[in-house]
């Protein structure tokens, strides 16, 4: 496959991390060892991992918040430090990110409307920003739009602010979004809720999913309800494994796969256990 | 006699500013045995830390104890004085391992001085034997004694802040522990590790455990009881295999079927509809009504009794004969 089929692609990438230790010495943590990924339009990817494995390294990479030790970034075949000019404004629009907390990313401030409309008059001046973003709220589910155009984050549930944090990401029309646990905030009675809203807006349009998450039975919902896409293990920097997730799941081949099988919790294998009196 | 029965508990907090009290927790009653391991569920807002924190009594205002009673073998903890709960009950007999247990260190003092500053706080000073303990206990969490006790807070992993945490609940000896998500900000393979610790402390040293969490798929890896907690009231109190299995309550139903398992077809896991309770809104009648498929009309106006099938407690109009 050539190169610039990818939307984005990361090429042997490694991330070190030195520090110092003592007077002369260094210690060096490989926080991403010689990734390769590729993105494609209409991807769905979701990384799982342990605290620590580079989950998130792996995320501001990809939306060029990090730059790589070695290897390259690429967005459509180039380099993302080599983007200038439009070409770079065209990398930002296309790519997104929905942070981890809702609680500390929305500025406490600026109304819904407020945070809204601010990315939306930068990325696209010539619509009407008010009417953009009572679109964007009711694409999220935050319905009707105008009850929470006026209100301040602290007057919304956490599960209705990472719906803000959703909306606020698709100002740009991104081809990408990059989420970074975004159901580690919200209660587990949400988080499939929020999963759909992800599935829906993939069925609206045009839009690559990179899920970040160390839960692998909400990694595997979200990669069958989407009906594509594939699961990316990461373990100490590197990808361990790679594929279909139910392949995965019923035949790891890495060790450590297996470990965070086994330890996920699941009520329907207790369940199955139980009855087999194990 | 159970070792602890919370009888119509109430707690409010006093919003002086918008001239409203919360209710955190309406009417809670329950009991726990001795030697039991005791899950209560909840999500956000449920009052699950309001409730550990009022048996413990270290609610502080705006939380008021608006009416209800904690027995401990009897004996109202409400009603004591605060030196003699102090003294012969916190910590003595009842501990607790806190909510977000990464941040509860003194960043400036090492793990040694967090035992003796624990110790010295029910008046004993005698170091060499509080050390002797506190390596009882870590050794019994699996942390070398001689390694943490000099180490600072900053240089313990996650995992290992967690059993500090534990080992110094563990520290007096107590009958029961109070452990308030103790496994909340743990990756899956350190939570397997917590959970296992959990089931060791009750089994080898006969200690109580009240489990409190979010997340209901890691109940049955530790807890023979569950108690189902929602805005303050409870919906459930049984058996964990009961409740898992056949669950009465329909909030306790779309909890247990809002939660994925590896095995699980995309279809069967649904989320629980609607938005979670607004603390600031009462609601009339039962608190899930608004996200209940089974709602009547008398669940608007009406709040459900205590039923009890076959040894279930269930709050809900669909078991009104």
């Amino acid at each position: 496959m050539r190169s610039d089929e990818y939307l984005i692609e990361l090429r042997d990438v490694c991330v070190y991390f030195t520090e110092r230790v003592g007077l002369f010495g260094k210690r060096v943590t490989k926080a991403l060892d010689h990734v390769n990924l590729g993105i494609r339009d209409n991807d769905v990817i979701a990384v799982v991992g342990e605290s620590g494995a580079g989950k998130t390294t792996m995320g501001r990479v990809i939306l060029g918040l990090q730059r790589p030790t070695s290897g390259l970034a690429l967005f459509k075949g180039k380099d993302i430090y080599s983007l200038r000019g439009r070409e770079f404004e065209e990398f930002r629009r296309s790519v997104q990110w929905v942070p981890q907390d809702p609680y500390s990313s929305l500025d406490p401030s600026l109304t819904v409307g407020e945070q809204l409309m601010a990315p939306i008059r930068r990325w696209n001046p010539k619509v009407n920003a008010e009417t953009r973003a009572e679109e964007l709220l009711r694409l999220v589910g935050l319905v009707p739009p105008s009850f929470y155009m006026n209100k301040y984050p602290h007057q919304l549930s956490g599960g209705q602010r990472q719906r803000v944090a959703i909306a606020r990401s698709l100002a740009s029309n991104p081809r990408l979004i990059v989420a970074d646990e975004p159901v580690t905030m919200i209660d587990s009675s949400l988080r499939i809720g929020f999963i759909n809203t992800f599935i829906e807006l993939m069925h609206r349009s045009s839009l690559s999913l990179v899920f970040i998450t160390h839960d692998l039975a909400l990694a595997r919902i979200l990669l069958l309800k989407s009906g594509r896409g594939r699961v990316v293990i990461l373990r100490n920097g590197r990808i361990v494994e790679e594929g279909d997730i139910n392949e995965i799941i019923s035949n790891p081949k890495d060790e450590y796969t297996k470990v965070l099988i086994n330890a996920a919790p699941d009520l329907k294998r207790w369940l199955k256990n139980r009855e087999e009196g194990v | 006699m159970p070792l602890l029965s919370v009888r119509n508990l109430n707690v409010e907090y006093r919003l002086p500013d918008l001239k409203i009290a919360v209710k955190a927790l309406k009417g809670v009653s329950m009991d726990i045995n001795k030697g039991e391991i005791v899950s209560i569920v909840g999500e956000s807002g449920s009052g699950k830390s309001t409730l550990a924190l009022a048996i413990m009594r270290m609610l502080k205002p705006p939380a008021v104890i608006k009416g209800g009673n904690v027995y401990y073998n009897g004996v109202d903890l409400l009603s004591l004085s605060e030196h003699e709960f102090n003294l012969k009950y916190k910590w003595v007999k009842v501990s607790m391992v806190p909510q977000a247990s990464q941040n509860i260190f003194n960043p400036t003092m090492r793990v040694k001085d967090h035992f003796l500053d624990t110790a010295r706080a029910h008046g004993i000073s005698d170091e060499a034997d509080v050390l002797k303990r506190a390596s009882e206990v870590l050794e019994f969490t699996k942390l070398d004694p001689a390694r943490v006790f000099n180490l600072y807070p900053h240089q313990l992993s996650g995992g290992m802040k967690q059993r500090v945490a534990i080992a110094l609940s563990l520290l007096l000896n107590p009958e029961l522990v109070i452990m308030d998500e103790p496994t909340a900000a743990l990756d899956v393979v350190t939570q397997m590790e917590i959970l296992k610790l959990v089931k060791m402390i009750n089994e080898e040293l006969g200690t109580t455990i009240i489990f409190i969490t979010h997340d209901i798929s890691i109940v049955p890896m530790v807890a023979s009881r569950v108690i189902v907690l929602y805005n303050g009231e409870v919906m459930e109190i049984g058996a964990t295999e009961d409740v898992i299995i056949d669950p009465k309550h329909p909030y306790t139903k779309a909890l247990v079927q809002s939660t994925p398992s590896l095995s699980s077809s995309p279809e069967e896991v649904r989320p629980i509809p609607g938005e979670p309770p607004n603390p600031l809104e009462d609601i009339q009648g039962c608190p899930f009504w608004p996200r209940c498929q089974y709602a009547m009309d008398v669940c608007k106006v009406e709040k459900p009794r205590e039923y009890n099938i076959n040894g279930r407690v269930v709050r809900c109009h669909l078991y009104e004969k």
